[in-house]
Order: C-alpha cells, then structure tokens, then sequence
C-alpha cells in the first residue's frame, strides 16, 4: 500500500507544487514516509487506535476539487458576526481567499498565501521537530495543498474572532490532505474559532497538520467542535510553539467521529507561559475518539493544565493520554491533568493514560483520571424531586460534559457548541 | 380517606429484613416524629417510602391518599406530593440550583397539567422561599449542594419544600448537622409551611427538635416496629430516662 503513495506522489509532485510550492519539503517527506510507512498498533502512541483501513484501503491523495457546496453556512448561527473562512475538502471555497486587514493581520488560504507571502509563510511552515513526525504526517507533507493561515503582527489585538469551517464531503476513499499555521506575534491576541464537520455516508481520510507560533505575551483561545459524520477517518494533529508569557486556552469538543485522532503538542520554550487544554468526547455507536496531549516543559516557570472528559455509549471507544514532560532545568512548574469517564453502556470502553515524567524537583504536578458510570446517588435525589430517569441522566450528563466549556471565553460560541452538546446526549 | 396507611409493611435490603411489621396512620395536617436507637430502620422507611431503588417491600401495603404506592417510581410518588429531606442531601456538580428549581417545578407543574411558571412568579417562589429559610442568592447560583456546608445542604432541603409544598414531607433526621441558630431557622420554616392538608413524618434521635416543632404523635421505633406511640410527653420521657428506660416499661 506503501508504494502506491509513493507512486502517486512521483506522477503528481510537480502539480501539488503548483497548487502549494514546497519544494524539497515534500521530496523530504516522501522519503521518509517511504522509510516509516503509517504506524501500527506496536507503536505504543497508535496502540488503542485501530489502524486496519490503511492497510485494505488506498486513499487517494491527489484530487482535484471542482464543486463547491456553501449552503451549510445557515447550518451555524452566529458566524456571520465573525471572520469566516471555509475550507471545503480541504481546499479554501472561495477561490485562494485571503484577507489582508488594516492592523496588518492576514487570515484565509495557505495557498493563496504562499503565493503572496512566500518568505512570511516559509519561515513558518514545517517547523517541526522530526522525532515527532510519523508516517501520517510525512505523507501530509508529501500532499499537502492548501489550509488555513492566519498572522497577526506584533501587538495587535483582535475583538471579532476568527472563524474556520472544514467541511468534508466525499463518498470515496479520498485522502485530504490540509495544512494550517497560525501565528501570533507578541502581545497579540486572538480567538478563533473552529467548526469541523463531514457528511453522513462519507468514507475519506482527512491528514491535517496545524502549526501555531505564539510569541512573547500572546494570548489564543482556540474553540473547535468536530463533528464527523459517515466513516470518516480524521487525524489531527496540533503543534505548538510558545514562547515567554504566551498563552493557550484551547477547548477541542468531539461530538461525533467514526475514527478521529486529535494530537496536540505543546512545547513551552519561554517562561511564565500558560497553557490551558480542554477536551470532550461524546462517543456512540462504533466510534472511536482519541486525544493525546503531550506538554513539553522545556523552561521553568510555566503552568499546564489538561482537563478531559468522555461519555461513552454504545460500542464505542475513547482514549486520552496526557503526557507531560518536566524537563530537568524547569523549576516552578506546575502542570495539571485530569481525565473523567463516563461509561453509559455495558460494551463501551475507554483507554486512560496519564503519563508524567518529571526530572526537575521543585515542581507542582498531579494528575486525576476516573471512569464510572453516572453517580445513582444523584439519580435517585433527582427522581424524588419529580424528575423521571432519562430526564435526570440527561441533566447529569450534560452538566458533566458542559464543564469542559467552563474555560471559554466566546460567550456565543459556547452557547452553540453547549446546545449541540446537549442535541448530542439527547440524540444518543 | 388518611393521607398515608402504612399496614405491616415489611422491607429488605439486600435480603436482609429491616422493617419487619410496621403499621402507621398519619392523617392530613398532622405532624409525626418517629424516634428509636440507631439501626432500628428509621431511615430505611423514609427511604423505602419515597421509592428508593434496592429497597423491596416484600410485605405490606403503603397506601397514600388510598392508593397503594409501593409498585409506583420514585418520581411518580414525587410528583403524587411526596417530598423526602435527605439525611445526607446529594451533590449535583454543574447543575445550578436554579435551573434545578426551574426543571422540576416545571415538571409538576405539567404533570398537573397546568402551564410552566411564568419567570417572574418563579423568581418570587424562589424569593420567599429562599427568605424562609436564609438561602441567599449566592448560594441559588450554585451547583445543587455542591460545596454546601452541613447546614447549608439542610436549608436547601426545606428550601426545596417550600418551593414544591408537598403534602406529606418525611424529614430524614434534619436536625444533624446544624446548629443551634439554624435548627431554630429550619423548624421555625417548617411551623410555616404547615397547613391543615399538608403532613410531616420527621425522622429524629433527639427531643430538641421536637422542641420547635410540636409533634402531635411521637412513635418509638425499634428492630424494624413501631413499638410505642404517644404523644408529645413521650418525647420527653425519651430524653429523661432514654430508649431502654422508656421502652423497659411496655
């Protein structure tokens, strides 16, 4: 299966090079995807994730998209308010949107800025560290074609957030390949906001990778809602750079997803940063959810904090792993982690791994993680107040799942995101 | 017609017999104070007549207002007019007491059939029966009981009883867990809130309480029985010479 991507790589190089010129990045790529080929389950990171479909299924990486569907925009109140840029297969809907606003910030397609912005892109893009890059991420890089950019200059700080739609639909194994950075110069403040969603009776691969640069005392608060219909497969990784007094406040709910895997990795590399991650997962049927997080303290002085819950239904499967690393020198840390369950079916099963590993001394770090089913006690205190069982459970379980949300700060897009949260617990 | 018959009522938990034989009569407007030593089955009854789960009634007729209640959910006998005040009131994390309030008023109120409500006739019951008892507005924004000291739990239960007026409340030793100035709050709320179609059965070890709220029957319950009833002077017979004192005479 391998070579059928190398392959498809060597026939269409020179137009995804035309689409998004990378160069030798992707030459680089192919190579080592060549040599790694996609995980499999050995690899302690892919072990609960079942990686089966890419060993039958070819997902066609290269394909060229003609149609465009934005009739769903009325799907999602409130976003007329803000900054919308959709990407639909990946590819940016309005043909190479990009927006240069007055304060200097520049939001829409990756494409299109590469094309305008060539040096300000490629000093930001693929800035990872190769040790943490798999066979799925080579291959992004290998097709990658287009994606979200978003830069805000120094000391720039922007009220309206700004938002992302990723829309999938397809009804073939396609692979989609999409490629997002985002930067914040110092002191710069911003919010986006992200809606990714695909269609019932969808089969695709979407590959992501998002870079994000956060420079001295910026400040992103990052809200997303997945919502994978169909059989989609979605793997998502995050990688995030922060420098001194920056902070992360990113809030990932998961309401829906056949097979998704959302990775963020957090390397903090200047003191008195802040990085604050919030996770849900509402699993149904044959789902299967996973989130990693893997905290990098690499400096001293820096807080962390993971809070993550699940609630599992049907014959689904969830998975979280916390791993933070408190590396010798980082004194002062104080890095929190918590995972909470909760189970409603006899077949759903979950995977919780906290994983701390810490050299230095001076340090503040804990981690909690539980999986149970809902509290019978409240149930009952519940029911003798009027209320019938499925009323009680539903409260209780969306008042256990609404907690995640507690953090945001987009008022209006925490109601949305708390009323399909809420059409999700009922639903299922 | 009583508001409740309870007719040699036998309940196991886990297979192990803890009522065993209990008969009781309490008609509308009447205040009840079943007192006994610890483990006798005093919170077992309160329990097994609000319906809880794992409580079987394996003998016995429990008629409320003449209709036999015992094969009836716990929320059906809720919404009948049956109203418990938990010894250990539960934490509910992430719902607020308000929306609480709000979601099962509205749910009696449909199962009366009458129209939810409207805000500002909410915010009023809320108010006054808040002021009943000194629950502020602080503490209504809370997650029900959630970080509620001890006696704030217990005012949340009579505040919950003056928001839902039911007519027969059972009081699960109320009085543990508050002070002084608090029990003489709760009780002073409750001596309000009694009319002559609502009744109390109050569940207690100590006299005091009994003190503010005057009961006009006290029973002595012992191994799962009611082994004697009187009226208020039993109450204090119990405090002077203690269970074995009294109960050494039958």
């Amino acid at each position: 299966m391998k070579e059928k991507y190398v392959k498809s790589y060597k026939n269409n190089r020179h137009s995804l090079n035309k689409f998004l010129d990378l160069s030798d990045l992707r030459e680089k790529a192919i190579e080592q995807f060549e040599k790694q080929g996609f995980p499999n389950s050995k690899n302690e990171k892919w072990r609960n994730f079942d990686l089966k479909e890419f060993e039958k299924i070819f997902f066609n990486p290269f394909v060229v998209q003609n149609e465009m569907n934005l009739k769903f925009f009325n799907a999602i109140p409130g976003f007329e308010e803000s900054e919308l840029f959709v990407l639909y297969n990946g590819f940016s809907s309005f043909e190479m949107q990009l927006d240069k606003f007055k304060n200097g910030v520049i939001f829409g397609s990756l494409r299109a800025a590469m094309n305008n912005y060539p040096e300000l892109v490629n000093s930001y893009c693929n800035k990872i560290n190769k040790q943490y890059l798999n066979g799925f991420n080579s291959l992004n890089t290998a097709f990658c074609f287009d994606g979200f950019f978003l830069y805000v200059p120094d000391n720039t700080k922007v009220d309206i957030p700004f938002s992302i739609v990723n829309y999938y639909k397809n009804t073939v194994p396609d692979m989609v390949a999409t490629r997002n950075i985002v930067v914040l110069g110092k002191n710069a403040e911003v919010n986006i906001v992200q809606v990714e969603m695909s269609d019932e009776h969808d089969m695709q691969f979407v590959n992501s990778i998002t870079e994000v640069f956060l420079d001295e005392n910026s400040k992103l608060e990052w809200d997303s809602m997945q919502k994978y219909r169909g059989k989609t497969i979605a793997i998502n990784p995050v990688f995030i750079h922060q420098k001194e007094k920056s902070g992360l406040y990113k809030t990932v709910s998961t309401l829906r997803g056949h097979k998704i895997r959302n990775d963020i990795h957090c390397k903090l590399t200047g003191e008195n940063c802040n990085a604050d991650i919030n996770g849900l997962y509402i699993t149904n049927g044959n789902d299967l959810i996973e989130n990693q997080v893997f905290l990098d303290h690499a400096v001293p002085n820096c807080d962390s904090n993971q809070f993550f819950k699940g609630i599992l239904n049907g014959k689904s499967r969830g998975a979280f792993t916390g791993y933070v690393l408190v590396r010798q020198d980082s004194q002062k840390t104080n890095a929190f982690q918590s995972n909470k369950n909760i189970i409603i079916s006899d077949d759903a099963v979950v995977h919780t791994n906290p994983f701390l590993e810490i050299y230095a001394d001076d340090v503040k770090c804990s981690h909690g993680a539980s999986v149970g089913n809902l509290d019978e006690n409240a149930l009952f205190y519940m029911r003798t107040r009027g209320l019938d069982e499925k009323e009680a459970k539903d409260i209780l379980l969306s008042a256990f799942a609404l907690e995640v949300l507690n953090n945001m700060k987009n008022i209006d897009f925490k109601k949305i995101i708390s009323s399909e949260i809420e059409k999700t617990l009922l639903h299922n | 017609m009583k508001l409740l018959e309870i007719k040699d009522l036998h309940v196991n938990i886990e297979d192990k017999e803890i009522i065993k034989g209990l008969n009781l009569t309490i008609d509308y407007g009447e205040v009840h104070a079943i007192m006994g030593p610890n483990g006798t089955g005093k919170s077992t009854l309160a329990s097994a007549l609000v319906g809880k789960p794992g409580y079987e009634i394996t003998k016995g007729t429990v008629l409320y207002k003449g209709k036999d209640i015992t094969g009836m959910e716990p929320e059906e006998r809720a919404l009948e007019g049956i109203f418990l005040a938990f010894q250990y009131p539960v934490e509910i994390p992430g719902v607020s007491m308000i929306n609480f309030m709000k979601t099962i008023i509205d749910a009696r109120r449909k199962h009366k059939g009458i129209d939810p409500l409207s805000p500002v006739d909410f915010l009023k019951l809320v108010k006054e029966s808040g002021k009943l008892v000194g629950i502020n507005d602080k503490m209504k924004g809370r997650a029900v009981n959630e970080g509620f000291s001890g006696g704030e739990k217990k005012k949340n239960e009579i505040f919950q009883l003056a928001m839902l007026k039911p007519e027969l409340a059972i009081l699960d030793e109320l009085d543990s867990g508050l002070d002084i100035d608090s029990l003489r709050i709760v009780s002073e709320a409750i001596n309000n809130l009694r009319t002559t179609n609502n009744s109390f059965l109050i569940i207690t070890h100590y006299q005091r309480m009994l003190d503010y709220i005057k009961p006009d029957y006290v029973h002595i319950m012992n191994e799962g029985k009611i082994v004697k009833s009187g009226d208020k002077s039993l109450a204090i017979a119990l405090e002077e010479k203690g269970y074995d004192g009294v109960m050494a005479k039958n």
